[in-house]
């Protein structure tokens, strides 16, 4: 077992001279009332203030320690080089702002108003803080490709290169197969692959197979397979590379461009045009053959989609003397070289035909197809007889993609993508930990960028399972088996998939858990807890935070409010805000969680029980959160406690709850101070007597276990 | 075979060098990043939130946390106004020769108490420059091109006003040399200059303003504003491709303009009620739930298939637009109160030099390409939007580590 965490207390007394203020001995004797040993320190801002905090730290021997000061102090100042310079780690500081000057003015320091409730909470929170244990986790080398194109083919070499082994997986009978969309070149890389990967050692190719089931989770997941045979057998992986997309349809709109003997999909029109006399046995006719290519005509078109187009109406000019109209909407130019070869197939007399709110129409025929449309520049309407149309295509993924969606433990959008919209997770990011989606299996990539998505997916790989063990802290998640009635909500609620069954119970893979708490918050039982975030960390935090009245009933109680910061959206915008100068609220403050998840009903009920006037919970905007689904159950939440709320006769109004990005210093604390005014309007909390004559009362009475106060 | 003894040496501390950098000092390669600028953050740490009620998925929050973790890790060494003047290749390594120009401020000293701001007669001229990030040191850095200091070695009224005495006109340059086993060049993109296009009227009419000046001031103050009277404009509009599809100069589309551009207008028009119109040629939008992105586009904003030819001021304090809406018939004139110009992603002007230098490939663009040894990282190798950035940084941080694994 671990010791117990040693801590103390380091107070900036400012730059010039000592504190001598009633406020600054208030922060020492709500340390010293806890046992915690205190140390004043100057500047702690500058380098030898810093360095003295450092050499005390080492002497005293502390695992880690809380620092009052400025946020000039925190992070990104002088400290983190001189803990380490010593030996240190800078993890070990927990900085604390408790300085009312706001910065860029001179003068003395100044203890802001409700430093030592401050001081207070953080020293609840160290008390709680948790010392992670990091053990050695064997994970597998072998990595799940699905897809045998180009994607799959470069991401095996990469992953053999690296030293896994690799499992691929493909419902074709070959590597390589045809890609027309790709390009020429794209189809020879393909092939020399494929040739070169023919002998390779730790390969392992299963051609006309099916992955049935994918069971564990990140570092090891058990691959269930079906093979040519139809044998079944199951494999251990350690991730699992998507590079496969789902299948695709005529992206016709209602142009009436339905697929037929004269209008074929841009893919089939390009594997005609491999050869001329291929191209006309499909299209027989005397003299210059006139073809319509269609673009985006339905949804919006990719680059690719465009590129293809320009490389199909290139063939079709210079090798068979076509005539070609290009019909598109907005003409994706945003691809390498594109707009070149826009100007190229121009040049040879290809014309473009544009529409913004109008479309063509179109009447197929077996031996040709009429197209009559609206010229948006000239004006006019026009018309054309043409032999062929080709059209691209989008994804129109269907019973068979949605399943393999599933067997991934994956969810498929409306055009197909198995990737959640979401801002963190970036190209190759899906909903769960360890599997990884490249090009078409997460949207409609240009080949450039999905080639770079094989290089950042291997990162991921070696990231997670480097040599074929991972280094992962200990004892994070913790399930209470005599609490845990086996419900399985943690299994559904994880963000990241990272609850999973141990002997039927659930249990976190620390490879993938981020440590969230959303499990904790959503756990009916109360049966989870995060190591160093436990509701009794949060529970006496939010007792601290509210100001106690020594002088009994009578004092005229300030309207006090409670932010619930997330430490990934809110906790860095506000500490930008201080360093830029802006200045901190009177009566707020502030409870820092590790997501908007963890803010659980019963933390916000607890504050305003406790007296609380109003509770904000800023977290990040939901698409932008940063363990996924983080922000979207805290707005699930606010809305049940705003009922709750109501039925116990408390304004709805007192919980806000908003979103920020990091970056939102200019606004952060505007929208506290709108929030506070808010909070202003509405009046002293109802509850807040009752829970000061509790706290009168309390004096005089055994303290009740508050985690099970929450719990009750 | 072993990345502990091994080092990159990284140029651009921009968004992709600061992911190349994370993922690099995560295996346990030494890494020095260079940054010619006096701090972090590149193109991204100027770029807003635009969210709506809602997040747009602009991916302006990308940064900042990447940011913060190279700020506080042990194994990156930072090398802040510093440019490589010489690279010699000796087998597979680097010996690559610095120079960094002078802070004039001690980062460890100066605790950002503005005294020096008071007193500055250049201020107004940005002779003094907050970070891009708040967390990033100097909390205030003297620009030597506007600093008079530098004209007349004798204006030292903030040396001499400083509490801290953090400020230090003596210091010179000063050059080292550092060993690398492979390079990571990640200089980025510059925004193309507006004032080149004389006609649309950057620096010309008060009220056009480029799109990164735009999302620098809704960052910094948390609202558009006009720069002739201060007031939050009630009407803007968005030229597309300024700098971006051209014929004879950049002839290729910049891939992020159009992405956001509507996002701003959308911003604009949710949070600041302004009404929105955007000029354009062809719109390069994409992402998931596209369709449904670009059907409250083009509900809540003006979209407007046309390219404006002529930007003056006009009467009343707006900006005139003129432009031709159907062929054939008189041009139309739009009044505006605020013009913000689509500049699009140019290549940086170092290119040729550093690809020389460094022995990296240099497209006809004047973009660059990885060559064994010298991989390049983000916008460097082409226009690409953030969370592209992200994904091609980690993916050549990933080459890097190949080849450092390959060498003896
Ligand atoms: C107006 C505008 C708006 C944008 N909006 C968005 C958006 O909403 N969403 C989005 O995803 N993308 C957007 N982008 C694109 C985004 O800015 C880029 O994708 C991203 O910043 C590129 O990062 P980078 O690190 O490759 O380059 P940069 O940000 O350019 O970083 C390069 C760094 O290298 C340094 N450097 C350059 N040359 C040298 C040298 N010789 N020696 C040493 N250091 C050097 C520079 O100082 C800089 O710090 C926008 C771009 C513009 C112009
Ligand atoms: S803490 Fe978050 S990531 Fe970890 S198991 Fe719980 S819900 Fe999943
Ligand atoms: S910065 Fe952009 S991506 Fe991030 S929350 Fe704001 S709108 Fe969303």
């Amino acid at each position: 077992m671990k010791s117990p965490n040693r801590y103390g207390v380091f107070l900036c007394q400012g730059g010039h001279g000592g504190q001598e203020s009633l406020d600054f001995k208030r922060l020492r004797w709500t340390a010293e009332a806890q046992g915690v040993p205190v140390f004043e320190v100057t500047q702690a801002c500058a380098q030898e203030g810093a360095a003295a905090v450092a050499r005390l730290t080492g002497e005293g021997g502390f695992d880690s320690f809380i620092l009052g000061a400025c946020p000039l102090a925190g992070p990104g100042g002088p400290l983190a080089g001189e803990l380490w310079r010593a030996g240190l780690k800078p993890e070990m500081v927990q900085h604390l702002d408790l300085c009312q000057k706001p910065l860029g003015q001179t003068g003395q320091c100044l203890v802001m108003d409700g430093g030592a409730l401050a001081l207070d909470q953080a020293l609840v929170a160290q008390a709680a803080r948790f010392q992670p244990e990091s053990r050695e986790m064997e994970v597998s080398r072998r990595v799940l490709v699905l897809g045998s194109g180009l994607l799959a083919l470069k991401a095996a070499r990469g992953l053999l290169l690296g030293g896994y082994k690799v499992l691929l997986i493909t419902p074709g009978r070959r590597l390589a197969p045809p890609e027309p969309l790709l390009g020429l070149e794209a189809k020879l890389e393909a092939t020399a692959l494929a040739r070169e990967l023919e002998a390779a050692e730790r390969l392992e190719v299963v051609s006309r197979g099916e992955l049935l089931r994918l069971a564990g989770s990140s570092g090891g997941f058990t691959a269930t397979v079906l093979d040519r045979q139809r044998r079944r057998w199951t494999r251990r992986a350690g991730a699992v590379l998507v590079t496969q997309g789902p299948p695709t349809r005529l992206n016709s709109g209602d142009t009436g461009l339905e697929a037929g003997p004269r209008v074929v999909s841009l893919s089939d029109l390009l594997i005609w045009l491999s050869s001329p006399e291929h191209f006309r046995k499909k299209v027989p006719r005397q003299g210059q053959p006139r073809v319509g290519l269609a673009v985006g005509l339905g949804q919006e078109a990719s680059p690719m989609s465009l590129r293809a187009a320009c490389l199909a109406a290139r063939g079709l000019v210079s090798e068979l003397g076509a005539e070609v109209t290009l019909f598109t909407s907005q003409a994706k130019m945003a691809a390498p070289d594109l707009e070149e070869l826009t100007q190229e197939v121009r040049g040879l007399g290809v014309v473009f035909v544009k529409f913004d709110s109008h479309r063509p129409q179109a009447s197929p025929r077996p031996d040709g197809v009429g197209v009559s449309y609206f010229e948006e520049i000239l004006g006019r309407e026009l018309s054309q007889d043409l032999d062929l149309v080709a059209v691209d295509e989008v994804p129109g993924p269907g019973q068979a993609w949605r399943g393999l969606a599933r067997v991934l433990g994956l969810a498929a959008s409306g055009d197909g993508s198995l990737q959640p919209d979401q801002v963190n997770a970036l190209p190759t990011a899906s909903a769960r930990a360890g599997v990884f989606l490249l090009g078409p299996a997460s949207g409609a990539w240009d080949l450039p960028a999905a080639l770079d998505q094989v290089g950042q997916a291997l990162a991921g790989v070696r990231a997670l399972l480097g040599q074929g063990k991972a280094r992962v802290e200990e004892g994070r998640v913790r399930v209470d088996r005599r609490r845990c009635a086996i419900c399985l909500t943690c299994v559904r609620v994880c963000p990241r998939q990272a609850m999973g069954r141990q002997d039927r119970r659930p249990e976190a893979n620390p490879l993938a858990c981020t440590a969230c708490g959303t499990c904790a918050s959503e756990c009916p039982m109360e049966a989870i807890q995060i190591a160093g975030q436990d509701d009794q960390r949060f529970a006496r935090e939010i007792g601290a935070a509210v100001s106690k009245s020594p002088s009994g009933l009578l004092t005229a109680p300030e309207r006090e409010m409670l932010v619930f910061a997330c430490a990934n959206s809110a906790g860095p915008a506000l500490a930008a805000a201080r360093l830029a100068g802006r200045p901190w609220p009177s009566g707020v403050r502030l409870v820092q969680v590790p997501c908007a998840g963890k803010v659980d009903p019963a933390y916000v009920l607890w504050a305003f029980q406790q007296g609380l006037d109003g509770v904000l919970v800023l977290g990040c905007y939901e698409d932008a959160c940063h363990s996924l689904t983080g922000s979207t159950w805290a707005a699930y939440r606010a809305g049940h406690l705003r009922r709750l709320l109501t039925e116990a006769g408390c304004d709805p109004r007192r919980l806000i709850s908003a979103g920020v990005a990091p970056g939102m210093h200019a606004q952060v604390m505007d929208m506290m101070e709108q929030a506070r005014q808010r909070v202003e309007g509405l009046g002293a909390n109802p509850l807040k007597t009752q829970a000061r004559v509790r706290e009168f009362l309390s004096r005089f009475t055994v303290r009740i276990d508050e985690t099970y106060a929450i719990a009750g | 075979m072993d990345l502990q003894d091994k080092s990159v040496l990284v140029i651009g501390g921009g968004l992709a060098g600061i992911t190349a950098s994370l993922e690099l000092a995560g295996q346990g390669v030494r890494v020095a990043l260079v940054e010619k600028d006096d701090f972090l953050g590149g193109q991204a740490a100027r770029l807003a939130c635009k969210a709506l009620d809602t997040c747009q998925k602009c991916n302006g929050c990308l940064a900042e946390p990447r940011l913060a973790a190279v700020l506080s890790h042990p194994g990156i060494e930072l090398w802040r106004r510093s440019r490589v003047e010489q690279v010699v290749r000796n087998g597979r390594g680097f010996t690559v020769r610095l120079r960094q120009e002078p802070a004039y401020v001690d980062p460890e000293r100066c605790n950002g108490c503005g005294q020096c701001l008071e007193v500055c007669p250049a201020a107004g001229e940005g002779a003094l420059r907050a970070p891009l990030i708040p967390g990033d040191r100097p909390r205030l850095a003297i620009s030597p091109t506007s600093c008079l200091y530098f004209k007349d070695q004798r204006s030292t009224l903030c040396q001499d006003i400083c509490p801290e005495e953090a400020i230090d006109f003596g210091q010179t340059p000063r050059q080292v040399e550092i060993k690398a086993d492979a390079l990571v060049l990640a200089t980025g993109f510059q925004p193309y200059p507006a004032a080149t296009k004389e006609r649309l009227g950057h620096g010309r009419v008060a009220d056009v303003v480029t799109a990164l000046e735009l999302e620098q001031g809704l960052r910094d103050h948390g609202g558009p504003v006009r720069p002739s009277d201060g007031r939050p404009p009630a009407s803007v509009a968005f030229i597309q491709c300024v700098g971006s599809r051209e014929r004879l100069g950049h002839n290729y589309c910049s891939r992020v303009c159009c992405g956001y551009a509507l996002r701003l207008g959308r911003h604009l028009r949710s949070r600041h009620g302004a009404q929105v119109s955007i000029f354009y040629m062809d719109l390069q939008s994409f992402g998931h739930a596209l369709d449904d992105f670009m059907a409250a586009a083009r509900q809540e904003l003006n979209l407007i298939r046309s390219m404006p030819y002529d930007v003056y001021q006009g009467h009343g304090g707006q900006v005139v637009l003129e432009y031709q809406a159907v062929s054939g018939q008189p041009p139309v004139k739009g009044r505006f109160d605020l013009v913000v110009l689509s500049v699009g992603m140019a290549p940086n002007p170092d290119n040729p030099q550093l690809a020389q230098a460094c022995g990296a490939g240099l497209d006809h663009h004047g973009f660059l390409s990885s060559r064994p040894g010298v991989f390049v990282a983000g916008a460097a190798t082409r226009p690409l939007d953030m969370a592209e950035v992200v994904a091609q940084a980690a993916g050549a941080a990933q080459e890097a580590l190949r080849y450092l694994e390959e060498c003896p």
